[in-house]
């Protein structure tokens, strides 16, 4: 009965206190067959009810005395009070809302998305048990790890055998199936997984099984465990799914099971997997032969007791007796280990954490806002606080009726905040890159709301004990014998004017923090990519895959002469000005073909010296409008049986060559010898933040390939030769899906994420000002006020409304200059520590800076504006008269 | 008066004068089968005591109690005239013969 005695002593009404445990005692005694820890429980939770129903009591009105409800009960009563004062007063009650809406709805949204991808545990049993491997190359790694390479599949079995501390499980990328339904056939993203990946995950089907590794198997393996969404979509939520079957382009593949709705895996792709089928490894994925392919991503759960630290230890030793035995695998690569969530949100906790630090500059001036606010509101009505206090009331409960004002304010403004909040994410959804990992887990769910709860709490503490404090002071409720105004209004002028000093202070941050990340993305779409990525639609015709996993075979498709036929009646659709064929991956679309080159003997096959591939049809360079230096292009000439040719870019060039013309010279690239027939400028193909790739172009014609990307010049939008587009490439390869798209939106794609970080802080910087703004005008208000007999002597005297104005319009100058000043250094400081969000500008760069000053001052002057064409208006005889 | 505060003032006059929060919501629960919870007896007993119907004194202390008195309720003179005009209200509802005119 400790607990219950404790409870009741502490939180219920005195007059209740001594009755109540001895009746909670007596009815204990009841029960002697409860056993301790149970007769505990009981009697802490009778305490707790009876207890919470006489607060609820309390709550209503009722005027119980003793113990907290005196405090609570006065409290509630000074809440109705100001409720109805707060209405009272528009012109103070709207900009307080405002300010408060505003900061507590962007802080609310930021953490929103931050708790949804960065902080919140991933959505698997025992999270923190799961890990990410992969094989990292030295010189590609990243400082702290977090950018974990594919596997190749001999390493990955190698481990799954040695690795006693985990449980691991493997799955490709998602590949397509296309499926038929209707005329038109769509494309569904497959993923191929070992059957331990539902062990290791911990995932369990809604309806059926999963497949076992008795379907890893060829012959075995045409089972499909299918999405909720696919499920829901493809066969409308019917619950004898289990056993149908999917017709695909590959084959027959029968439904054994439908996973639970809101299951994940992998996370920060851009379409989900529809579908999950077994990864039958061939022949070469058990055995080191000397084509390699990293093509797996591995994830493992920890067995109970071991660390990361530990398997980490375990797979270097594994690995490094592999290298022993196969030094040509691991050359200058090794295993790395990171928690899956590391894994999964490393790469983007940096930005979103600076995007919610920016908006905590934000809430951090509201509440400095409001707090200044209250105070002048504190000394407007020091009338009524003296009066108060010569009735009799303490000094206590005038300050209560304050705080009570100030819990109103930010309840209010909390309340309007999450709305704000809420639709702000709605807004922004769009908005997010696709591969933002748990996109889709955003909202403001309970953790939110909690969190947001307790800033409010401190919010309004923080705002409210100044002026609480300043409204019950000694000197504030005796200062109607020392002459009242005069009394109250210097103290208050000095502490409003520091407050508007910290909060322009505050502003100059976010506001210098948006300055950088818009320069940065101006320069990052301002960077030559090298091409002319406008008015270009592409079309893929994608590999399709057969029923063993992991290698790309020879499909069913319409081979090259496919192609061509398809090239043919491309250019005859009006309105386009050249088209072309490619093979080994589109610019930006994150895929390319790599191969090593021999240049006079010497083979280049680094990660990082390896050429990017690509064979194109002549009309290629007019398609991206790419420019020849030195010789040719690819020409009709290019055929097979004729010279075989490449064209090299200014890189490899550079790289290979050095000052020697390459043009005549010979090369060998896939083993087979090329005369290097031109060189054409550097295309960005990996994005403007990437550095340049050597690259080689071979003519179509020499190496054809039945898998082709076709891109389209038009004279104008593209998008709107979509559908004949998308007519001619059916009419020639029948069944396959056609996914028009453009060159402009792969470029949009990859610098999304830059410009979502631009968008965010300029959202904030510009909130930011607006509240400083707030609070600028307010103290000039306040302070125009105070001085009204001051600048009707002035005016009385001969001062022109212009030159009072600059009076009004010098001082608020001066704190604005004061605050930019301080604000100046504190954004120095920070500035250095996002140096590596950064992209071709210097964190002190002085036309930011000097950006930012002129936008503070002239938001400064503007809000001072109006209360200085007030003062320019004071009546001198009027304001003489108030004295 | 609402039912729950006219079943507590029932119960009251019937566990005189050891009424308090333990034995009236025992004696309602016998008689009724209704087992209140203990906040909704407290705060009724308040509420009663706020209107003047009851008044409380301490009794003394047991061993049974842990040493803590009991508060212990009885009837004032107003508690009693509305406990009896509450019973002939509902006495006269319960009526099934015609309404006579009152003048």
């Amino acid at each position: 009965m400790r607990a219950a005695r404790w409870l009741v002593s502490r939180v219920a009404p005195r007059e209740w206190r001594e009755s109540m445990t001895g009746d909670l005692e007596e009815e204990r005694r009841r029960r002697p067959g409860m056993g301790r820890h149970a007769g505990e429980l009981w009697a802490l939770a009778a305490a707790l009810g009876a207890v919470g129903e006489l607060w609820v009591e309390t709550l209503r009105g009722g005027t119980m005395s003793g113990g907290g409800s005196a405090i609570f009960g006065g409290l509630m009563s000074d809440v109705r009070v100001t409720v109805r004062s707060l209405c009272r007063s528009p012109r103070f009650t709207l900009p307080a809302l405002g300010v408060l809406t505003m900061g507590i709805g962007a802080a609310t949204a930021m953490f929103a998305i931050v708790h949804a991808i960065v902080l919140r545990p991933l959505p698997f049993d025992e999270p923190e048990r799961l890990v990410a491997i992969g094989e990292v190359h030295h010189r590609l790694a990243a400082p702290g790890l977090s950018n974990l390479g594919s596997v190749a599949a001999p390493n990955f079995y190698d481990w799954q055998e040695a690795l006693t501390n985990v449980h691991l499980a493997a799955s490709t990328s998602a590949t397509g199936f296309t499926i038929r339904d209707g005329d038109q056939p769509e494309e569904l993203r497959a993923l191929r997984a070992t059957a331990s990946l539902f062990e290791v995950l911990r995932v369990r089907p809604t309806l059926g099984r999963t497949f076992t590794t008795e379907h890893e198997v060829q012959g075995s393996d045409r089972v499909a465990v299918i999405s909720d969404g696919f499920w829901r979509r493809q066969f409308g939520g019917d619950a004898r799914v289990i056993g149908r079957t999917l017709h695909v382009d590959s084959g027959t593949w029968e439904v054994i099971g439908v996973l639970p709705a809101g299951f994940a895996y992998p996370f920060g792709v851009e379409q989900p997997p529809d579908l999950f089928v077994p990864y039958v490894p061939n022949e070469t994925a058990r055995s080191r032969t000397a084509s390699r392919n990293y093509n797996l991503r591995v994830v493992g759960r920890l067995r109970s007791g071991a660390s990361v630290a530990q398997l980490d230890s375990e797979i270097r030793s594994v690995t490094a007796a592999v290298a022993r035995d196969f030094p040509e695998w691991f050359p200058d690569r090794s295993p790395g280990v990171l928690s899956l969530h590391e894994a999964t949100v490393g790469r983007v906790r940096g930005r979103l954490f600076l995007s919610l630090g920016a908006v905590g500059f934000v809430l951090l001036i509201a509440c400095v806002n409001l707090a200044n606010l209250m105070l002048a509101r504190a000394t407007t009505r020091a009338r009524e606080s003296q009066i108060r206090a010569a009735l009799g009331a303490s000094r206590w409960r005038i300050a209560r009726g304050v705080l009570a004002e100030s819990v109103v304010l930010v309840l209010a403004g909390t309340a309007g905040g999450v709305v704000l909040a809420a639709w702000g994410l709605r807004a922004l959804g769009s908005m997010l890159p696709a591969t933002l990992p748990r996109v889709a887990a955003i909202q403001i769910d309970a953790g939110v709301l909690a969190t947001t709860a307790v800033v409010a709490l401190i919010v309004a503490i923080v705002a409210g004990l100044g002026p609480a404090h300043r409204a019950s002071a000694r000197e504030t409720r005796l200062a109607v014998d020392a002459g009242g105004r005069s009394g109250i209004g210097r103290p208050r002028r000095t502490v409003g004017a520091v407050l508007v000093v910290a909060e322009v202070a505050l502003a100059v941050v976010p506001l210098v923090g948006a300055g950088l990340f818009t320069a940065s993305f101006r320069h990052v779409t301002n960077v030559d990519l090298g091409l002319d990525y406008r008015n270009v639609l592409t079309v893929s015709v994608a590999p399709r895959l057969t029923a063993t996993g992991g290698d790309v075979q020879e499909p069913g498709l319409a081979g090259a002469q496919a192609i061509d036929d398809a090239l043919t009646r491309l250019r005859m659709l009006p309105g386009v000005e050249a088209v072309a064929a490619l093979s080994g991956g589109v610019p930006f679309s994150g895929s390319w073909n790599s191969s090593a080159l021999t240049v006079g003997g010497t083979t280049f096959d680094d990660p990082d010296d390896r050429v990017q591939l690509r064979s194109v049809t002549p009309d290629y360079a007019k398609v991206i409008r790419t420019e020849v230096h030195r010789g040719r292009y690819v020409s009709e000439a290019d055929v097979a049986g004729a010279p075989a040719v490449v064209i090299l870019n200014e890189e490899a060039v550079r790289r290979f060559f050095g000052e020697q013309d390459p043009v005549g010279a010979v090369v060998q690239l896939r083993d087979a010898p090329r005369i290097v027939v031109g060189v054409v400028g550097d295309v960005r193909v990996r994005g403007p933040e990437q550095p340049v790739s050597p690259e080689a172009y071979i003519p179509w014609a020499q190496m054809p390939s039945a898998s082709a990307s076709v891109l389209i010049r038009t004279a104008d939008d593209p998008t709107r030769l979509a559908q004949d587009v998308s007519r001619i490439v059916l009419d020639v390869a029948p069944g396959v899906p056609v996914v028009p798209s453009t060159l402009e939106s792969l470029v949009q794609r990859m610098v999304a994420p830059r410009e979502l970080n631009m968008l965010l802080t300029s959202l904030f910087g510009v909130l930011a000002v607006a509240i400083a703004a707030v609070g600028i005008h307010g103290v000039m208000a306040y302070t125009v006020a105070q001085q009204q007999q001051e600048i009707g002597v002035r005016i009385a005297l001969g001062a022109s409304p212009g030159n009072i104005m600059r009076m009004v319009l010098a001082r608020a100058t001066l704190l604005v200059g004061a605050g930019l000043a301080l604000g100046g250094v504190g954004a120095s400081v920070l500035a250095g520590s996002i140096r590596a969000f950064l992209f071709e500008i210097q964190p002190y760069d002085p036309t930011v800076f000097a950006g930012v000053g002129i936008v503070i001052v002239v938001t400064g002057l503007a809000a001072a504006w109006i209360p200085a064409r007030w003062a320019a208006r004071v009546d001198p005889i009027v304001a003489m008269q108030r004295s | 008066m609402g039912e729950l505060q006219h079943l507590v003032l029932l119960a009251a006059v019937h566990q005189e004068p050891d009424a308090y929060a333990v034995s009236i919501r025992d004696e309602i629960e016998a008689r009724t089968g209704i087992a209140l919870r203990r906040g909704s007896v407290y705060v009724t007993l308040q509420r009663l005591a706020r209107k003047g119907y009851l008044a409380s004194a301490w009794g003394a202390p047991t061993p049974e109690r842990g040493g803590k008195a009991k508060r212990c309720f009885t009837l004032t003179a107003s508690g009693r005239r509305a406990l009896a005009a509450a019973e002939t209200a509902l006495a006269r509802m319960k009526r099934t013969e015609p309404l006579r005119s009152s003048r």
